[in-house]
């Protein structure tokens, strides 16, 4: 699995590699965004983990660019800590958020997170318990019969399902859903989360898969083998 | 007028030759009455006191009595044991007296007011040119020539309390002892001496004495003399309060610096503590790597603990620091001297990158604190290399401004250059470009830490575009050889 570290910090890019390497993964470095940039053109990573202070572009910016050419993850992996900072990054399109000072564990598991729901995105089907998506057909079977999602719907929970079990807000799904002129629309995205519940939810009215989280955005909650989806 | 033109022994005459006129008019001409003539005598004296004062009007007063009295008053001759005889005398007497009493007070008012608006007017072209806020040099430059072109003075003194300093201006200036200026500094009392044209004023603003100010080589109105010390002593005060302003300033921003330097110092303490805590988690954590690998982490952990400990070094050191006295090492320094100490300081961030010096053979030593300027130097070389694409030149420059007296010291790079609109703005505290705002770490700092530091030394900090894209800092000092220490 290959990882890309961004980071200005020649000290930071040697442990990381360092580390990195020894728990198996294949690691290229860059020292800044504009390098990263460059590098990406070339060759795809599974993983790329940014730092936010560099000189040049800086991390915010290197991730909009990143995830203009590619959907592949980002973990952000800063020293500041600050909510507005964790929103920013998020908002640039980042999928994991990490703070400095931390193991080389919280890394590592952070990348293999973020490359299952890579994977699960680029599987032809989603498993809802008893509810299943056909990404490719984009139709729902349920006990009760099969459905099929609109073209926005789809896209909804396709973005969703790549940052499943996370916080999203609602301009981030606006912008990734609607274009990057939308923002604050948040009327339609509910329309649309009611229209999708009724799909992929056996009880639209006390959904257990697409959560609202309350004057932030929506959470997509996957069940687990051999848990239940309620207690993820 | 005719107090001017005519002598007194003139008006004498001509006064005489009036009442003869006039009397002769009432001896042998009939239309004309005693009283007729009695009144008009009454007028030409009434007149005489207007025009040259009480005396010759008394004379004017006793030959018009008389005469009347001798020539038109029955009986003929000297009737002065008449009681209507002594009578008109008195009134003519009265009448002289009266009329020149009040005719003297009314010249001299007139007089003393035109005096007044020519002090007035001495006093404003004297001091119009005082209210820049300057010290007592600047202001006795100022003073000493208006005063001896506007009131004819040869020498101008003033003698400042703070600083126990006597600037003088014009020759023969010997007159204005300094015993007199500090006496009359302490005491406040003022000193003339008629006789040599000598006169020391007390130089105050409401009850602050700053000194005083002698003037010597003509007589000066002492409310003029008095007028001109309380406007000095308004300048003076000014110029002290703007010192005071500049060091309030001065010292806030040092206060606001050292607290960001703090800030600064406990966010970079977090790189090396984060490669710290990857490196030991991965040296515990399964599988181990390599002895290789390992060796490598425990490398890693060994520099990075000395990186940390240089921070908290400069840590103490900056808490030790009381930033109100940041005392300046001053003394002649060359500024290749101080360049090449700054590119060491900067170890392997230099490595491989190509640095040009375009330093002058002529160029005059430097005043300055070399730790605190290679400081500026090396941060600006530092943003220099951060900023500048990996295979670009930067440069370090330096020249002298021969106007100014400093030397001018510029480091330009290939980056992405500064936008108009942040150019100012990138030396206040906690400022970062908005293109870099989440991307160099201390940035800001930096900046404002270098500001402060150059202004310490009496330069200026500016950036401009480098010809050909690009960012060219410079910093400014003062030369050393024509440096006033």
């Amino acid at each position: 699995m290959k990882v890309l570290v961004v980071d200005d910090d020649p000290q930071a890019r040697r442990v990381l590699r360092t580390a990195l390497v020894i728990q198996g993964f294949e690691v290229n470095d860059a020292r800044s965004g504009e390098e990263a940039l460059e590098k990406l053109r070339k060759e795809t990573p599974d993983t790329i983990l940014l730092d936010l202070k560099m000189p040049g572009m800086g991390g915010i910016d290197a991730c909009r660019q990143i995830r203009e050419l590619s959907e592949v993850p980002i973990i952000i992996v800063s020293a500041r800590n600050s909510t507005e900072d964790r929103t920013e990054a998020f908002e640039a399109g980042a999928d994991q958020y990490v703070s400095k000072p931390c193991g080389i564990q919280e890394i590592v598991a952070r990348i293999r997170a973020a490359k299952r729901r890579a994977d699960l995105v680029r599987s032809p089907a989603l498993s809802l318990g008893e509810v299943e998506v056909n990404f490719e057909t984009h139709e729902v079977k349920r006990p009760d019969g099969t459905m099929h999602l609109t073209a926005k719907e789809f896209k909804l929970l396709h973005f969703l399902a790549s940052r499943a079990g996370e916080i999203v807000s609602h301009r981030r799904i606006l912008q990734a859903v609607w274009g990057p002129d939308y923002g604050d629309e948040v009327e339609y995205l509910r329309v649309c989360i009611n229209q999708l519940r009724k799909k992929i939810e056996l009880d639209p009215a006390s959904p257990v898969h697409l959560l609202t989280e309350p004057s932030v955005g929506y959470r997509l909650s996957l069940p687990r083998a051999g848990r239940s989806a309620r207690q993820d | 007028m005719f107090p001017v033109l005519l002598s007194r022994g003139l008006r004498v005459c001509l006064s005489a030759g009036v009442i003869g006129l006039l009397l002769a008019a009432g001896l042998y001409w009939h239309h004309v009455n005693t009283t007729s003539v009695a009144l008009a005598l009454v007028l030409l004296v009434f007149s005489i006191a207007l025009l040259w004062g009480s005396i010759e009007a008394l004379i004017a007063a006793f030959v018009a009595g008389l005469g009347l009295d001798y020539y038109l008053l029955p009986p003929r001759g000297f009737g002065l044991g008449e009681p209507q005889h002594w009578l008109s005398l008195l009134v003519f007497a009265a009448t002289a007296l009266v009329t020149g009493q009040l005719s003297a007070r009314a010249n001299r008012h007139r007089t003393e007011a035109i005096r007044r608006q020519q002090e007035i007017e001495q006093l404003y072209r004297i001091t119009d040119t005082l209210w820049e806020g300057e010290n007592a040099g600047a202001i006795v430059q100022k003073l000493g020539s208006s005063l001896r072109e506007i009131l004819g003075l040869e020498a101008v003194a003033v003698f400042e309390k703070d600083t126990g300093r006597v600037f003088r201006s014009g020759s023969g200036g010997e007159q204005i002892t300094e015993e007199h200026l500090l006496e009359v500094a302490v005491s406040g009392n003022r000193f003339l001496d008629a006789g040599k044209h000598v006169a020391v004023e007390p130089v105050r603003e409401g009850a602050q004495f700053w000194g005083s100010l002698g003037v010597a080589g003509a007589a000066v109105p002492v409310r003029l003399l008095k007028a001109i010390a309380e406007r000095v002593g308004a300048a003076i005060g000014k110029a002290h309060a703007a010192e005071r302003a500049t060091a309030e300033a001065l010292a806030r921003r040092a206060d606001e610096l050292k607290a960001a330097i703090f800030d600064a110092l406990a966010h970079e303490a977090k790189g090396p503590l984060a490669s710290i805590a990857i490196a030991a988690s991965a040296l515990l954590a399964e599988p181990q790597g390599s002895a290789e690998q390992q060796r490598e982490l425990l490398a890693v952990i060994k520099e990075e603990a000395q990186r940390l400990n240089r921070w908290i070094d400069e840590a103490a050191r900056v808490s030790r620091t009381d930033a109100r006295q940041i005392a300046l090492d001053k003394s002649p320094r060359d500024v290749r001297d101080l360049v090449s100490r700054a590119l060491e300081g900067l170890g392997s961030q230099a490595s491989g990158r190509s640095i040009r010096l375009e330093i002058a053979e002529s160029l005059p030593m430097a005043l300055c604190d070399r730790g605190l300027i290679q400081k500026v130097l090396g941060l600006l070389l530092d943003n220099a290399l951060k900023y500048s694409p990996a295979g670009s030149a930067v440069t370090i420059s330096a020249h002298e401004d021969h106007e100014m007296e400093m030397i001018v010291v510029s480091v330009s790079d290939a980056g992405p250059g500064v936008p108009d609109e942040e150019k100012a703005r990138i030396f206040e505290r906690h400022y970062r470009g908005a293109r870099h705002r989440e991307s160099v770490p201390g940035m800001g700092v930096g900046l404002a830490s270098a500001r402060y530091l150059v202004e310490s030394h009496g330069g200026e900090i500016w950036v401009t575009d480098r010809p050909g894209g690009g960012a060219t800092f410079h910093f400014t000092l003062p030369a050393a050889i024509r440096a006033r220490v």
